[in-house]
């Protein structure tokens, strides 16, 4: 009877064991996982106020111009393909390391920043067609040839260049293909760089640039590894503050 | 009349089962086992019971009754600073964002080139101040002598046009984000316990601005022409890079409630946001210099 008596209070003495085990272990994880999210939100809020000083920051000329016969072409470094005027002024990693460099001169050691540059090719006035350039302003391709730039202080670091340029090509190219094929009711919008609209004689002549320039960044903080690694990211576009001046 | 109130107890419990022992079995146990226990023998050891009754489980109780109330008396304490803990941790983390914020909302007014709103006279940089009622006037005199002292630091004699509208409208911001923070912070804040009174245990933010030199940009020299000197026009109309801070003091109850056991009775969030080309040093004032 003793004998049964004492196995029935170790039992449960077993079984408050287990149970605080249980219920430290439960603790831990809720506090790890907690601690990592906010880690990771924090991290994320402060993607957003980098890539706001960004965007406000310096920047470079987004569009190369030709003084002689007043046209203008994508950035272009030296041995890039597809430059169809050659090397241009500013190059695109002048453009690049203008971001790149302010950013490294505010951010901390663990973010890495990559910024590539894309164009949205416009339809521009054909003077063989005479007035009936009905798709002047007009989206006509997307060009994405340029690098992407990336700039960190550290070397080693869980956020790879490799990692991170399928996010940012997949982002770049989502979002001016989606600019292509915008359309309303039917029509397709002008969405390229007005150079001019004149009427003359009752009929409208009007003009675009070649190039609509839009940048795209992308954040990411080294992996934080409370409960399993998570690396914060964010990509953002970039609306050039310079075009050809 | 306890044994009367326990046998309550265990029948309300009854209905339930806890730990696969049945409840009926554990009203029976708790029930049986309180009313055979003599009153004399509660606060005997558990020893002595031992040897009296040679049995271990009437003594059991003697010592689980002992164990709940130190139990108890320690459970208290740790869950009330747990409680603390996660009151200043969600505190902080509110506002790490509230000041994220205000110092992103100040970068972008700043790089406004005429941002709209009401611009205040240098003699009124001192009505920046949100206290709490009746707050003691030597707290009050900290908080109104801020942006003065402030102005010493970034050595210069007055604030510009540009900037007494940026202020203006950043504490603007700050204020309507959460009307509740104090501002700016009494400076220089008190050591230990009075430091936790002086911020009136509230969260209390700062905002002011030193000058950026990022790519070769100038700050103001030091010193600055004099208003006859053939520079100072050239000085004014120059285009600054100012460097936005928030600074706010969270009170931490934790450390209030068990006497300063982090160290401190604040922690202190620094924020803060570059604003290229923020605006030139001008003053309507200056005649041949606009902002």
């Amino acid at each position: 009877m003793k004998s049964m008596k004492r196995r029935e209070v170790s039992l449960q003495a077993g079984a408050v064991l287990i149970e605080a085990a249980a219920v430290i272990t439960i603790f831990l994880v809720m506090s790890l996982g907690m601690a990592q999210q906010y880690a990771v939100v924090m991290a994320e809020l402060r993607h957003h106020a980098i890539a706001t000083e960004v965007l406000l920051g310096p920047q470079e000329r987004s569009l190369s111009l030709n003084a002689a016969d007043g046209s203008v072409s994508m950035l272009c470094d030296p041995g890039e393909d597809g430059c169809v005027g050659g090397v241009t002024t500013p190059t695109m990693t002048e453009y690049l390391d203008e971001i790149g460099n302010f950013f490294l001169s505010r951010a901390d050691t663990s973010t890495t920043l990559g910024v590539r540059l894309g164009y949205l090719e416009s339809h521009t006035w054909n003077y063989a067609l005479g007035v009936s350039n009905a798709d002047v302003g007009e989206a006509k391709s997307v060009q994405l040839n340029g690098q992407t730039k990336y700039y960190r202080k550290v070397g080693a670091t869980t956020c790879t260049n490799q990692m991170l340029q399928a996010e940012i090509d997949s982002f770049a190219t989502t979002f001016l293909t989606k600019m292509l094929n915008y359309k309303v009711e039917g029509t397709t919008p002008q969405i390229g760089i007005k150079l001019y609209k004149v009427r003359i004689s009752d009929v409208d002549y009007q003009d675009f640039m070649d190039f609509l320039p839009v940048g795209f960044g992308i954040l990411c903080t080294e992996a934080f590894d409370f409960l399993f690694p998570q690396t914060a990211i964010t990509i953002f576009p970039i609306v050039p503050k310079r075009l050809t001046r | 009349m306890i044994f009367h109130r326990v046998n309550q107890f265990s029948r309300k419990v009854a209905s339930i089962s806890y730990f696969g022992l049945s409840a009926d079995r554990l009203h029976y146990k708790l029930a049986g086992k309180f009313q055979l226990l003599p009153w004399r023998e509660w606060g005997l050891s558990h020893k002595s019971c031992m040897l009296r009754t040679g049995s271990y489980v009437y003594p059991a109780y003697h010592k689980d009754e002992g164990v709940a109330l130190v139990l108890t008396a320690l459970l208290i304490p740790v869950l009330l600073f747990i409680c603390a803990i996660l009151f200043d941790l969600s505190r902080i983390y509110i506002n790490a964002i509230y000041a994220e914020e205000v110092s992103l909302l100040v970068l972008k007014i700043a790089s406004s080139s005429e941002p709209l709103g009401f611009t205040p006279r240098n003699s009124d940089m001192d009505r920046f101040v949100h206290a709490p009622a009746g707050e003691d006037e030597s707290i009050t005199l900290k908080r109104k002598n801020f942006l003065e002292n402030k102005l010493e630091e970034i050595d210069r004699p007055q604030y510009a046009e540009k900037e007494r509208l940026i202020l203006n409208l950043s504490y603007g911001a700050l204020h309507f984000l959460s009307p509740d923070t104090y501002f700016p912070i009494p400076e220089p804040l008190s050591n230990g316990s009075s430091a936790f009174s002086e911020l009136a245990g509230r969260v209390n933010c700062s905002l002011y601005f030193t000058y950026g030199t990022y790519g070769g940009t100038e700050a103001p020299p030091s010193p600055f022409p004099g208003v006859a000197d053939a520079d100072y026009l050239v000085e004014l109309q120059k285009q600054r890079d100012r460097i936005f801070h928030v600074d706010c003091a969270v009170p931490l109850v934790s450390s209030r409630l068990f006497g300063g056991l982090l160290g401190q009775q604040y922690l202190e969030l620094k924020r803060e946001s570059y604003a290229r080309h923020s605006g030139n040093l001008c003053s309507s004032t200056v005649a041949g210099c606009t902002s």
